[in-house]
């Protein structure tokens, strides 16, 4: 719609005609994001990364998606085989969102070689063949793409007993920065993170209740944050309006990041 | 198919330098999402032609109240006003701003005391000016609340030709943060917004054009932002969809501060290399 600056408006609110490609939407932060999507109006392909489907559970049925698969996405080869699958199968998502993960939560000295590489390869891996998988299958003539990448703040700040995990998505963090240059002159493409704080499900939070946690309390807003606030910013960024947002890593954090 | 969580029905908020630009393009989209829109601005006849875009646009009768902020008790009246008119506030917006008015190239000896006095008096000071006058209003109305301050990425780089601007947008930048664990706590979010090279109309001519494609072409999008651009990013930091986000300041530049370590499109290749060699 043009207005009387004679801008021509878009919404950054609705996907009608647009459909989202969720990889690791069987974790709590990929099904909030499907969700939020699909009340958006996008059609959505759901893909399980952990190699099986029924780790999607009811989700595909409640919001109606059009595809849904499972990739073990540590193998590059699978996540390639897999892409070229959806789209030749008529999805042709314009909107890659990765939420994968893997926590691992140990003192340095009590991982393992086996652990290390399962969290980055799952983190960083499956989301570095993600994008380049989505990447080649993408027609030329697609406009506005849009890759949203879930991370976490342990991926820009540190925390005791996290090293691995805070490096697999520091690697995701810089990923996020490096790849929407190089998308940048490609048919109006973003590539941008959504960095997740303290959330209900995130592992090792201690006690849901503010009383009874030390953690809580040091979460700005005295409390962790529901999955299903995620969505709402994923959707934004996927909108034709966030075209001139690129590269960024924008927190869902309560304010966790402000601290010292 | 727009989401509910986005929706600003029977919202209040005040939009500073609303007469123009980013300004009047955010108090457009809070409007048309369904919130009371108050504009301020120093000068009255834009103010007009802003209320009737958004009169276009909303059906929303937007309230005007002239404003020099930099004068502390020309904020306070703004923020009286607003709540005399419509009862309540629930958002403050605080986008005026101006360049140096030294302007670029001139020499740091050459700044008059008054030069540096002004550009942090309308940068910073009225930010600070407007937010202490709306946060004790939102705090007596016990409802939360939203303060979104517009910073500039000029704040992030070095910006020699605008130093003076810069260092106030960094004042912006640092206040954002701070408040936000001042007013958490009575539920108020405090978030900023961070533009880059955003463009304030459309253009002229051609010529105009043609002049923001080539100052286009070194942002990594290949183009200058437009002011309607930040209209959803501003109804989404007010509006209860960012109700788990406080104390960020959200960049909206094209992508160019993710990167700015070599020239857009530098491919390191090894013919780049040897050449340089």
């Amino acid at each position: 719609m043009t207005d009387r600056s004679g801008w021509d408006r878009k919404s950054g609110f609705d996907l009608a005609g647009k459909t989202a490609l969720v990889v690791g939407a069987e974790t709590p932060a990929g099904a909030a994001t499907a969700r939020t999507l699909a009340q958006a109006g996008a059609a959505l392909a759901l893909v399980a990364a952990t190699g099986d489907v029924t780790a999607l559970g009811a989700l595909a049925g409640e919001i109606s998606a059009k595809h849904t698969t499972a990739w073990d996405v540590t193998d590059d080869a699978a996540v390639n085989a897999g892409m070229r699958a959806l789209f030749a199968a008529g999805a042709a998502p314009s909107i890659l969102v990765t939420a994968q993960d893997a926590p691992l939560l140990a003192p340095i000295g009590g991982t393992d070689a086996i652990a290390y590489r399962r969290t980055m390869a799952v983190v960083a891996g499956g989301t570095y063949y993600a994008a380049r998988a989505f990447l080649a299958s993408l027609p030329e003539s697609m406009a506005n793409p849009r890759i949203i990448c879930i991370t976490t703040v342990f991926g820009e700040r540190g925390m005791d007993n996290i090293s691995a995990y805070a490096a697999a998505h520091g690697a995701v963090h810089n990923l996020v920065r490096a790849l929407a240059q190089e998308v940048g002159a490609r048919n109006g493409a973003t590539v941008n993170g959504i960095a997740t704080g303290w959330m209900t499900d995130t592992p090792g939070r201690g006690p849901d209740v503010l009383g009874q946690n030390r953690l809580m309390r040091f979460v700005p807003m005295r409390r962790f944050g529901e999955p299903a606030e995620i969505g709402p910013l994923a959707v934004l960024l996927a909108s034709d309006a966030a075209g001139y947002i690129s590269g960024q890593v924008l927190h869902i954090d309560g304010g966790v990041n402000t601290h010292l | 198919m727009a989401l509910p969580s986005t929706r600003l029905d029977g919202k209040v908020a005040i939009i500073t330098g609303g007469g123009r630009g980013l300004g009047k393009a955010m108090a457009t989209s809070l409007a048309e999402a369904g919130a009371e829109v108050c504009l301020a601005a120093r000068t009255e006849h834009q103010l007009r032609a802003a209320a009737d875009e958004i009169r276009d646009i909303s059906g929303k009768e937007a309230l005007l109240v002239p404003t020099d902020i930099r004068d502390s008790a020309q904020c306070q009246a703004l923020i009286d006003r607003t709540v005399a008119h419509f009862g309540r506030l629930d958002i403050l917006m605080n986008n005026a701003g101006i360049g140096d008015r030294r302007g670029g190239g001139h020499r740091i000896w050459d700044w008059t005391d008054e030069d540096w006095r002004d550009t942090i008096d309308v940068n910073l000071s009225g930010t600070f000016y407007c937010s202490r006058a709306a946060a004790k209003v939102l705090t007596e109305q016990n409802q939360g609340g939203v303060i979104v301050n517009v910073a500039s990425g000029t704040a992030l780089r070095s910006s020699p030709q605008s130093f003076g601007y810069a260092t106030a947008k960094g004042g912006v930048i640092s206040f954002t943060k701070s408040l936000s664990g001042l007013l958490i706590g009575y539920g108020i979010r405090v978030n900023g917004i961070v533009p880059g090279f955003v463009s304030q109309a459309p253009a002229r001519d051609e010529e105009d054009a043609q002049r923001r494609h080539e100052r286009g072409q070194f942002i990594t999008a290949r183009r200058l932002g437009e002011a309607w651009e930040l209209g959803p990013l501003a109804v989404y930091l007010c509006s209860d969809a960012s109700s788990y986000m406080t104390g960020e300041c959200f960049i909206i530049d094209g992508g160019g501060l993710a990167g700015g370590i070599a020239p857009t499109g530098y491919r390191p290749d090894a013919a780049e290399q040897g050449a340089r060699a």
